[in-house]
């Protein structure tokens, strides 16, 4: 996902992107929750809030979104404002605000409990 | 422009088996993208480049939505075809040996249409061929006068018959829980 693999990768392992991929369903969520928005908008916000750490590519968002959509999460309608590019846009469905909360708490715990062991580590 | 045209093109073509309404859906909203793309400043060149190749996008895509239900239906209809023609004692098939042939290419059939259309479309064709069948055998023995069957050669034939149907649905679900099929 992210441009550029040189910084976190040693001997093939790239743990950027590791991390990534099993986060960027929770960063949806987590990102429609402020309102519905179209693809090109949450490429923008996602690397705008994260201060460019996560550059999704489109090859990537498009499908997830679809994904999420088929399992009930999002819904999605076409609006065209006047003359302008019809656009695809996102929202939560009742279930996906279900879902984001189930995810933000078991990422709590997850976090909380590699930190405790990572401590150890370090 | 005709990069963008080009693209969205191959890409309809690379989503083809799908879905017409799902194919033209997804096309409209790479289109949109382009759109804002190329208004937010992009070159059409850029925006295409950081749009996956059509081939592996579609992929993806195919990955979540399978195939239509033509085509679902294609790939069905030979394995049942052959479920019904690989039976002892069908008509015209003259040399006996070739009835296990076709079974085998039958049960090949209902395997591969589990492989591409997913492990639900595997069952539903492995039942399907397993009743087909089961129907073409006991057809051919009821019309003929001279064919006997014990009863436990009878239950031999039907247990060996309902095989399509953990291959269909075997081989579907082992292809979707294939490392990098993602879901």
């Amino acid at each position: 996902m992210a441009k550029d693999k040189g910084k976190s990768s040693s001997k093939g392992m790239d743990w950027s992107r590791e991390l990534k991929k099993g986060s960027i369903q929770v960063c949806l969520l987590a990102l429609l929750s402020e309102g519905r928005k179209y693809g090109f908008q949450i490429i923008k916000e996602l690397k705008e809030n994260t201060s460019g750490y996560i550059d999704l590519k489109e090859g990537t968002l498009y499908p997830a979104l679809h994904r999420l959509e088929k399992k009930g999460l999002l819904k999605s309608e076409w609006v065209t404002e006047g003359s302008g590019n019809p656009r695809k846009y996102y929202s939560l469905t009742a279930r996906g605000k279900e879902g984001l909360k189930e995810a933000l708490d078991e990422w709590g715990a997850m976090v909380k409990s590699c930190n405790r062991l990572i401590d150890e580590v370090r | 422009m005709e990069e963008v045209e080009r693209y969205l093109a191959d890409m309809n073509k690379a989503l083809f088996g799908m879905d017409k309404k799902t194919r033209e859906g997804i096309v409209a909203e790479l289109r949109s993208h382009i759109s804002e793309s190329l208004a937010d400043g992009a070159s059409s060149e850029e925006t295409i480049k950081n749009l996956e190749h059509p081939r592996s996008l579609a992929r993806r895509y195919k990955q979540i939505y399978g195939y239509g239900t033509l085509f679902n239906i294609l790939f069905s209809m030979d394995a049942i075809i052959l479920a019904i023609i690989a039976v002892p004692y069908f008509p015209y098939l003259g040399y006996e040996p070739y009835y296990s042939l076709l079974f085998a290419f039958a049960i090949v059939s209902v395997g591969t249409a589990g492989l591409f259309c997913g492990k639900k479309v595997g069952l539903a064709v492995g039942i399907a061929s397993t009743t087909a069948r089961i129907l073409s055998f006991a057809t051919i023995y009821l019309l003929s006068d001279d064919l006997f069957l014990r009863t436990d050669d009878a239950l031999a034939f039907v247990i060996v018959s309902m095989i399509f149907i953990p291959v269909g649905y075997g081989i579907g679900r082992a292809k979707e829980k294939w490392p990098g099929n993602g879901d």
